[in-house]
C-alpha cells in the first residue's frame, strides 16, 4: 500500500500525466462549447428529418446526451491514448533515469513494484474518467440543461425514427390529429444514475489498458519504444475489431469489452453480458500483470556504460 | 550462534553479451570491516557492486547477504543493506528530503529522525528541502550517501562514494565509515579508483583489473610495499652508481637530480651514507604508490606479506582524529525503532 501511494505521488508530479489531464479537459470543454453553439441548429435539423416524432427527444442536446456521446470517444480513444503515453514511462522511464535500480535495492520485491505501478496507473485512468464524468454529469447539465434521454447506444435520428414508425398501429402513418409519437425514454433521474454507472464501468474497463501500458513499459528499455508498442497494440486491436470476418475473435479483444458501459444506455440492462465482459477483462488484466512481473524479474540492471 | 557474514561473494562471474565483466570474483565483508575494491575504469567494480545487490544475476557463483543466497531468497536480505550506485539517480522533481523519506519508507522506516540524521551528517542542511533538479554533482553525491545511511543499515555497499565530493566532505564521510565500523559494527564494501582513498580508511583492499581480482590483502600490506622515498641531490647519477657498486642498494635514477628508493630500503641509512660521501642533499620525501604503479608492481609478482600485528589503539584514534571531527552523534543511527529489525 505504501508503495502504491508513492507511485501515485510519482504520477502526480509527472509532467506527462498533468499534460494528459489538460488535454482531456481541453477536449471536453471544446466539445461542450461546440455542443452548446450547435444546439439550436441541431434541433431544427432533427425536426425536419423526423417529422412526427417528439423533437424534444431528438438531437436537442442536453447534459445527459452530451455525457453519453463524449463517453465513447473519451473512453475508447482519448483516455487509452493518454494512459499509453503516460504509463509507457512508468518502468522504462525509471530504467532510463536509473531510479529503478535505486528502488529495487531498498529492497522492493519486483512483483510489488509492478502491482503498485499498475494500481497507480489504473487510478490515473479512473481519475481521467472521473473528470469526464464531472463534465458530463455536472457541468454539461448546468450549461445545456437536463432532460429525458432516449435509450440505445446510437441515438441516431434514423434509428429513433424507425422505432417511432414501428410503434405506429397503422404501419407508419401517424393517426389523424396526432401531433407526435413518443418512444420509451429515461427520465432525468434514470438518465443520471445510468450514466453514473456507465462512467464507473467505463473506468474499470480501462484497467487492462493501464496493464497493457505497464507491460509495454516493462518490456522496453526506452519510453519512446514502450509508447509505440502500447499504443500500437491498443489501436491495432481497435482497428482489428472493425474488420469484417473476425466475428469469432472480436468478443475477446480488449477493445470490444470497453463497450461495456453501453449496456446502461439500453432499456434492458444486460447484466449477464456485463458479467461476461468483467470476467474477460479480469483475465486480460491478470495475464498482462503476470507478464510484467515475469519480465521485470528477468531484467538486468547493469551499470550505465 | 554468531551472525552470518554480512556479504559473501563466491566465484561470481557476469558477462555483458560476449564481454566478461567480472570473472571468478570471491570476497567477504565481515561485521565492522571496511573493504575497498580498487581498480581503473572498466575493471568490473560497478558490476561487482550490482551483483552484490542483486541487480544483475551472476552467470556463475553465489552471492550471500547475511547468510542468505540472493538468488533463492529474493531481495529480503537487502533490507539491512545501504546502497549507493553510480551515478546516483533520484526523482528530480522531488526534494532531497522526499527522496530520503521514500528510501526510508521502502525499508520500513517512517522515523523522521533518521532522515534528519542523514541530512545533518552529510551537511545537506536547508538544501534538502529544495528540488533535486537544482542540485550540483557534489550535492547529488552527498544525497546518495545520505540515502544509503537512512534506515541504519548493517552493511554498506557503495560504488565510488567519494566521486565528486569536495575534500572536506569526503574526509568527514570516511571518518563516519570508520566510526560506524568501530561503534556500530557496520560492514562496508566500497569501490574507488583512488588508492589513496582506499588506504586511508579500509582495513582490506582488493585490486581488480579486467574483471578479475589480482590482489586481496590487508591495506597495511600495500602501504608497506608501496611507500617510496625520493631523494633529490646533486650528481644523482654518480650517487646512484656508487650506491649500487659499494652498498648493493637498488637505486632508481628517475632524473638527473632524483633517485627513487622502494620501501625495502632503509632511507635514513642511505641518506647518511650519501652525505658522508660528500653528496649534497637538496630534498627528501616519501610517496605512496599510485594505482597505476601498483598495477605495474602486481604484474611483476605478488606483494610481500604485511606485518601481522594488529593496528594499535592509538593508531585507530589517530585515524579518527585525522578523519573525523569527533562530534558525530551515532545515537540516531544505532537506535532501532520498535517493530523494525
Amino acid at each position: 500500500m505504501r508503495l502504491y501511494i508513492w507511485e501515485l505521488r510519482k504520477l502526480a508530479g509527472d509532467g506527462a500525466a498533468r499534460a494528459g489531464l489538460c488535454v482531456l479537459v481541453v477536449f471536453l470543454a471544446a466539445a461542450l462549447v461546440a455542443t452548446s453553439v450547435a444546439r439550436e441548429r441541431k434541433v431544427r435539423l432533427t425536426e425536419v428529418i423526423s417529422s412526427g416524432v417528439d423533437a424534444s427527444l431528438m438531437g436537442k442536446a442536453n447534459g445527459w446526451l452530451f455525457a453519453r456521446r463524449v463517453l465513447d470517444p473519451v473512453c475508447r480513444v482519448l483516455v487509452p491514448l493518454v494512459v499509453c503515453v503516460v504509463l509507457a514511462g512508468s518502468m522504462a522511464g525509471e530504467v532510463e533515469r536509473g531510479t529503478l535500480g535505486e528502488t529495487l535495492v531498498r529492497p522492493v520485491p519486483r512483483w510489488a513494484l509492478v502491482a503498485a505501478k499498475l494500481g497507480a496507473g489504473a487510478t490515473y485512468a479512473f481519475a481521467l474518467v472521473g473528470v469526464a464524468a464531472l463534465f458530463g454529469l455536472v457541468v454539461a447539465p448546468l450549461v445545456l440543461g437536463s432532460g429525458p434521454m432516449a435509450p440505445s447506444a446510437s441515438g441516431s435520428a434514423s434509428t429513433l425514427q424507425q422505432m417511432a414508425i414501428a410503434a405506429q398501429p397503422t404501419g407508419g402513418i401517424p393517426p389523424e390529429g396526432a401531433k407526435s409519437v413518443t418512444i420509451p425514454t429515461f427520465t432525468p433521474a434514470q438518465a443520471a444514475w445510468r450514466l453514473v454507472l456507465a462512467h464507473v464501468v467505463a473506468a474499470l474497463t480501462l484497467a487492462p489498458v493501464a496493464a497493457l501500458a505497464v507491460a509495454a513499459s516493462t518490456a522496453c528499455s526506452r519510453t519512446g519504444t514502450a509508447t509505440a508498442v502500447a499504443g500500437g497494440v491498443y489501436f491495432g486491436l481497435l482497428a482489428l475489431a472493425s474488420l469484417p470476418g473476425l466475428e469469432g475473435v472480436r468478443p475477446y479483444l480488449i477493445v470490444t469489452r470497453l463497450n461495456a458501459w453501453t449496456a446502461f444506455m439500453s432499456m434492458d440492462i444486460g447484466w449477464g453480458a456485463l458479467v461476461a465482459d468483467a470476467v474477460i477483462l479480469a483475465v486480460t488484466l491478470c495475464l498482462l500483470s503476470g507478464a510484467s512481473i515475469l519480465m521485470l524479474g528477468g531484467k538486468e540492471l547493469s551499470p550505465h556504460r | 550462534m554468531g551472525e552470518s557474514v554480512p556479504l559473501k561473494l563466491e566465484k561470481v562471474s557476469f558477462s555483458f553479451g560476449k564481454h566478461r565483466a567480472i570473472e571468478d570474483v570471491s570476497l567477504e565483508v565481515d561485521r565492522g570491516e571496511i573493504v575497498a575494491v580498487v581498480g581503473p575504469e572498466r575493471s568490473g567494480k560497478s558490476t561487482l557492486v550490482r551483483a552484490a545487490l542483486g541487480l544483475v544475476r551472476p552467470a556463475g557463483g553465489a552471492v550471500e547477504v547475511f547468510g542468505e543466497d540472493l538468488a533463492s531468497s529474493g531481495p529480503a536480505p537487502l533490507r539491512r543493506v545501504g546502497a549507493c550506485l553510480r551515478p546516483p539517480a533520484f526523482h528530480d522533481n522531488w526534494t532531497g528530503r522526499r527522496n530520503l523519506q521514500y528510501a526510508a519508507d521502502l525499508r520500513g522506516f517512517r522515523d523522521e529522525q533518521r532522515v534528519n540524521w542523514s541530512i545533518s551528517r552529510l551537511g545537506l542542511g536547508s538544501r534538502a528541502d529544495e528540488r533535486v533538479s537544482g542540485y550540483g554533482h557534489s550535492l547529488r553525491q552527498r544525497l546518495a550517501l545520505a540515502r544509503a545511511l537512512v534506515g541504519g543499515p548493517s552493511l554498506l555497499v557503495l560504488d565510488e562514494p567519494a566521486k565528486g565530493l569536495d575534500e572536506e566532505v569526503s574526509r568527514r564521510f570516511r571518518g563516519l565509515l570508520v566510526r560506524l565500523a568501530r561503534d556500530a559494527g557496520v560492514g562496508t564494501l566500497f569501490t574507488t579508483d583512488s588508492l589513496e582513498t582506499a588506504l586511508e580508511c579500509a582495513g582490506r583492499v582488493i585490486v581488480m583489473e579486467g574483471g578479475r581480482v589480482i590482489h586481496s590483502g590487508p591495506a597495511a600490506q600495500i602501504r608497506a610495499a608501496g611507500n617510496e622515498s625520493v631523494v633529490t641531490l646533486e650528481r644523482a647519477e654518480r650517487a646512484a652508481e656508487e650506491l649500487v657498486r659499494v652498498r648493493g642498494v637498488a637505486a632508481d635514477l628517475t632524473s638527473p637530480e632524483t633517485i627513487r628508493f622502494d620501501s625495502t630500503v632503509d632511507i635514513a641509512d642511505v641518506v647518511s651514507w650519501l652525505v658522508s660521501r660528500g653528496f649534497r642533499l637538496i630534498g627528501l620525501y616519501t610517496q605512496q604508490l599510485t594505482l597505476e604503479e601498483l598495477l605495474v608492481r602486481l604484474s611483476r609478482g605478488p606483494l610481500p606479506e604485511a606485518p601481522a600485528a594488529a593496528p594499535k589503539p592509538e593508531e585507530v584514534s589517530d585515524v579518527l582524529a585525522l578523519l573525523d571531527d569527533g562530534d558525530a552523534d551515532l545515537s540516531a543511527f544505532l537506535t532501532k525503532p520498535a517493530g523494525t529489525e
